[in-house]
This record gives structure tokens, sequence and C-alpha cells, in this order.
């Protein structure tokens, strides 16, 4: 029964030529730019999540020691002082196997790794510099921040006892090569390890200074003895970190904490950013939605009288309202599907513009790390189809309710 | 419906008033009583603004009287609602008026299938068939492709007065269907709707000032001041 409606819908719309060509380039500019805005957004965000927590652990757990006594409150609030502060403490060889085992079994979890960390001052031909100390287990700790990817000269995996692979920019700054010995020293302790390779780390602020080693010499450098300091965990969604770490902290007598509660800031740069990219689309799908409307009313006002008889000749209400809907809705289709197209090509396009390479041997990143989101598409062309609908319904009320009588006669 | 194809009266209309609400209200009818028999074909003439309109409006049923009743085939159009009112017109009655309003964007073959259209969605085969003998009785078989701004003001009123009848309607009420064309165009109109109501014995209601084209009309009825006389 709609046949007739969707073909005066259609005739309308290429009746409507040039006009119709502006109203559906104007829907597909906006959802182009609402497309193109949140990839960017969201691209910049995932960006950062991999430059801050990339080579960070998402989730890092700890040893949770009992208070000596019950800290003071107020109104049920307990107040840390220092009497009050944990001391880290270390999770013994046999906890750590087990906890190892059961946190990765934890839902939300992706990669588990135990690390010893410490701090240590590297010596190379008299030039000291402080070093943030990582003894990890390779395998595990890839999974986690993705060191092998990064590897500028040497293996992350074929790492030896005795051996290290440091930051490019502590590299650069000690001035050593792959092959040089190094000395590292910890408290009394005083270790010399072959440089087994060169690395680059994502992070800018508060890294370059990392080192890693195996776990054994990690303990031996910090007299940990069999003990690991902590687990570094990663998580399947970064933004799950805290019920993650709630989680963990309700299941093990553990202390578990979250990125999101370490960097507070970053979370409600996020949040700034995402309901800026929310303003935008809501402005211009909104925009583009009174176009449209505009667009309408005036479709309907020229055909009045063509409402009128086709009233008069039985059509009903419900068939007109049909037909203006529908009109709407191809311009709101057929707008979001360009603008879908011409959003992502856009996104595409801007990634090929590229950042000067980082280090020697790192690919270099595009400017701006746009990302083409299949759901965001999605749910910008559903909402702009939605919006249409809207602003469709109030034209195409007025002429569903529009009186034959006072149209025909006024011709 | 069985009843109401064998009632000879399509249109019984009595004591119908109009008043149109306001300020100072317009009673335009003043009590119309008025019967239509089949295949009849029924002139009403009066001065410009008699209540001519206004009478085909109500017969028409786009429209409701003040008072009085209005049987169109059988159907006493105060029980109707809005969309059995609608679903009457569009199957029972069919209307031309002064201007053609045939719909720009569609053919003369479209605009008169279009409500067969309304009712059905789409033309079937028959209505095809039926529709297309009607274009090409009235010398517009060359035409069923072109677009109503392609077409002459009499090709355009022809292809009206077909779409009034594209669904085998009852009646047919034309609101001044010369009004808009010279004489000779306008004679043609007339003898085709004359043709037509011969033809199909389908009742006619044309309003008109032209008192020649009334002549020839089966019964003329004279409006005025809201009162009909014969």
């Amino acid at each position: 029964m709609l046949r007739y409606e969707s073909t005066l819908a259609w005739r309308h719309l290429i009746a409507g030529g040039w006009q119709t060509v502006l109203i559906v380039v104007g829907v597909a500019m906006a959802v182009t730019l609402v497309i193109f805005v949140s990839g960017l957004i969201y691209g910049l965000q995932q960006r950062i999540i991999t430059t801050i927590l990339g080579s960070t652990s998402q989730v890092t757990v700890t040893v949770l020691v009992p208070f000596p006594f019950a800290p003071k409150t107020i109104d049920g609030v307990p107040i840390i002082t220092k009497a009050t502060r944990r001391p880290r403490t270390l999770i013994g060889l046999q906890q750590w196997q087990t906890l190892g085992q059961e946190l990765s079994a934890v839902p939300g979890v992706r990669a588990v790794a135990p690390e010893v960390t410490g701090e240590a001052i590297v010596t190379f031909e008299g030039t000291t510099e402080g070093a943030a100390v990582f003894g990890v287990v390779p395998e595990q700790q890839d999974q986690i921040n993705h060191v092998s990817e990064n590897m500028i000269s040497g293996n992350f995996f074929r790492l030896g006892l005795d051996e290290i692979i440091i930051d490019y920019q502590l590299a650069q700054k000690l001035g050593v090569a792959t092959g040089d010995r190094v000395s590292l020293t910890s408290g009394q302790i005083t270790k010399t390890f072959r440089v087994n390779g060169i690395f680059f780390s994502q992070r800018g602020v508060g890294g370059g200074n990392s080192v890693y080693m195996l776990l054994r010499d990690a303990q031996a450098l910090f007299r940990t003895g069999t003990s690991v300091t902590d687990y570094a965990i990663s998580l399947t969604d970064v933004f799950q970190a805290n019920a993650v770490a709630d989680r963990i902290q309700a299941s093990f007598q553990v202390q578990a904490d979250s990125w999101m509660r370490l960097i507070p800031q970053l979370m409600s740069a996020f949040s700034a950013q995402s309901a800026t990219a929310l303003l935008i689309a809501t402005f211009s799908l909104v925009a583009s939605g009174f176009a449209i409307a505009s667009v309408l009313i005036v479709s309907v006002l020229k055909r009045s009288r063509e409402i009128g008889i086709l009233k008069a000749m039985g059509a009903r209400d419900r068939q007109i309202l049909f037909v203006f809907i529908m009109e709407g809705l191809g311009i709101a289709i057929a707008g979001a599907t360009l603008g879908a197209l011409a959003g992502s090509g856009l996104i595409i396009a801007v990634r090929q513009v590229m950042q000067p390479a980082p280090a020697p041997g790192i690919a270099p990143q595009p400017l701006l790390p746009g990302v083409v989101s299949p759901q965001i598409i999605l749910i910008t062309m559903l909402a702009s189809i939605l919006i249409t609908a809207l602003a469709s319904a109030l034209p195409a009320r007025n002429a569903a309710k529009l009186n034959p009588v006072e149209v025909i006669q006024r011709g | 419906m069985a009843d109401a194809d064998h009632n000879p009266l399509v249109v019984d209309a009595s004591r119908v008033v109009k008043v149109y609400p306001g300020v100072e209200p317009l009673e335009v009818l003043h009590g119309v009583t008025l019967q239509v028999q089949r295949g009849e074909f029924v002139a009403v003439v009066g001065q410009s603004v008699s209540g001519k309109s206004t009478l085909l409006n109500l017969l028409g049923a786009l429209d409701r009287p003040t008072a009085g009743e209005i049987v169109i085939a059988g159907q006493s159009l105060a029980t109707l609602n809005a969309e059995q009112l609608a679903s009457l017109r569009n199957s029972t009655i069919g209307f031309i008026f002064q201007s053609h309003y045939l719909l720009e964007e569609f053919t003369c073959l479209e605009n008169a299938l279009m409500p067969v259209l309304i009712s059905k969605g789409a033309a079937g085969a028959e209505d095809l068939t039926r529709v297309r003998g009607l274009l090409e009785r009235v010398r517009l078989g060359e035409r069923l492709r072109n677009h109503p701004s392609a077409m002459s003001g009499g090709e355009q009123q022809r292809t009206a007065v077909v779409r009034a009848l594209a669904n085998n309607p009852r009646l047919v009420l034309a609101d001044e269907p010369t009004g808009n064309l010279d004489s000779v165009n306008g004679r043609e109109v007339f003898a085709l709707m004359r043709d037509m109501n011969r033809n199909f014995h389908t009742a006619f209601i044309m309003v008109t000032h032209d008192e020649r084209l009334a002549a020839e009309a089966d019964r003329v009825l004279r409006i005025q001041d809201g009162k009909l006389e014969e």
C-alpha cells in the first residue's frame, strides 16, 4: 500500500532538482563533520591511551598490608596520615605464581605479568643516569606493553641473564650502544650488564628512562629473593580499569590500583573531549534537521493544492503523512550515506599525513590519528535519520491536516 | 453495498444548511433539498457567491453540513468517520475542478490513474487497460507519457475528466469544469462528460455559469441566496 506514496515522495525529490541536491549535501556535510570530528577525537584518545598506558600496566596489583591499627576516620572516611600509610610489600613466590593464574581468570583481564620494579643508577664510562628498572618475564611483559614491537635494535625475547634492554632516550644520554657493558647500582649492590638492545617507548613525559632485565636479575639487584613487587595487568577495555581493580580487590587480599584513579586528570580530559564531540555532533545534526524541516515546510506549502486534490480523491491523512516523512527520510538516507563515505574518506586522507619518525627504525605515526569507527558511523547515521524523521514530522502533519476545501478553493 | 448498487438515488440531500462560523456567522445554504438519479446529468447555475461550490463540497463529502442529511449512494455521510469519508470519495465520487490540478511530476496516464493508485497502491492490468482506453477515447492516446506541462489546457482538463472516472464512480462532481477553457475546448470537455455520463450511467452534477451548457443537461437547478430552485 506504500507504493504510490513512495513514488510521490521520490518524484517530489527529483522535481526538487538542485534544491534536493543542496539539502542532501547539507545533511551529508553535517554527517561528515560528525564522523570526522568524532573519529579524530576517538583516535586521539586512543593514541593518548597507547602513549600513556601502553608502556605501563592499566591495573597494578600489590599486596595489601593490614593496617597496624584502625585508621582515624571523619564521618566514616579514613584519614590517611603518615602513620597509617601503607608500606609496599613484596609478593612471596608461592603466592605470586598462584595469584598470577587467578588474576588471568578475572573477567576483563587481557594479560598479566609479574614485575620486580625499582630504581637504579646506571653508569657508563663515567656518565650516570637514574633509571626505572623492570625485572620481567619478556613473553608475559610483552603482552602488557609491546616492547618487542618498539625495538630499535636487539631482541626482547632473547634477553638473557646479565643482559638489559634500555630506552632510546636513556641510551642517548649515556651514549651507549648495543653490546656495551653498563653497571647498575641499587643500594649496596652494583651489577654489570650487557646492553642487549635499545627500544623506543611511546611514552613521553615521565618515561624514557626504563630498563628491562630478567626477573631473576632484578630480584638479585633489589634483593627481593624469590618474590616480585607487583603484577602488571592489561585489560580488554582500558576504561573498565576501575571495575576490574575493584573486582580484584574484592576477590583477593591485594591492593589493585587502576590507572583511571592514578591519573584522574586524564579521565576528566577524556570526558571533556567526548562531551565536546557529542556537542558538535548534536548541534550539526540538529542544524541539518532544521534545514530538512524548512525545506519540507516549503515543499508542503508549494504542494498544498496537490495535497488537497489527493485528499479529495480519497487519500488518507496517514498516506499524506507518509509521503512527506518518506521525502525527509529519502534526504536523510542519501545525505547520511554520502556523509559516512565522505567522513571516512576524509579521515583516511588525513591519516596519510605523517609525523617525522620519532626514532630510527620506528615507523612514523600519522599526524592526526583519526579512526574510522563503524560504531561511530552507524550511530551518526541512525541519529541523523532519526532527527530527520522528527524534523519531517511537523511539516508532514501540517500536510496531512490540510483541509482540501480550503486549498482547492484558494486556487 | 448490494442495496446501494440497486438504489436509483445517487444523491439524496434533505434540508441541508451550511453556516460558516465566525464573528458574523455566514449562512450559505438555507435548507437545500436535492435528489439525483443514477445516470442523471444535473447542471447547477447561479451567481458567484450563491453557494454552488459549498453545495458541491458537501455532496462530495469534503465538508460536513451544519444541519440536514446527505446520503450518497445509500450511505448517510453523517454516520461515516474521516477515514470512511475518504474511502467513499475514492470509490464512489469523482471530482473535476475549474483548474485541472494534475500532479506535475506524474505523466498523463499516471495522473488519470491517481484514484486507483490511492486505493490500491499500484494499478493492476485491468485498471491500466480501462484507464488507457478512456484516455484513447478522449484523444489522449498519444499523450500517455506526457507530463501536464507538455499538454494544452484542453488536454489537461480531458485528463482530469478521465481521472474523475478512473475508479468507476457513481457520481461525478464538476465545479466550473470549462471555466478555464476557451469555448471550443470547453464544448469538447462538456461533450466528453456527457458522453461518459451516457455510456457509464455515471451521475454528474456540474456547477457552471454558462447557461448554454447548462441548457444541455437533463435538469437545471438554479441556486439563489442559498436556496435551490428547479
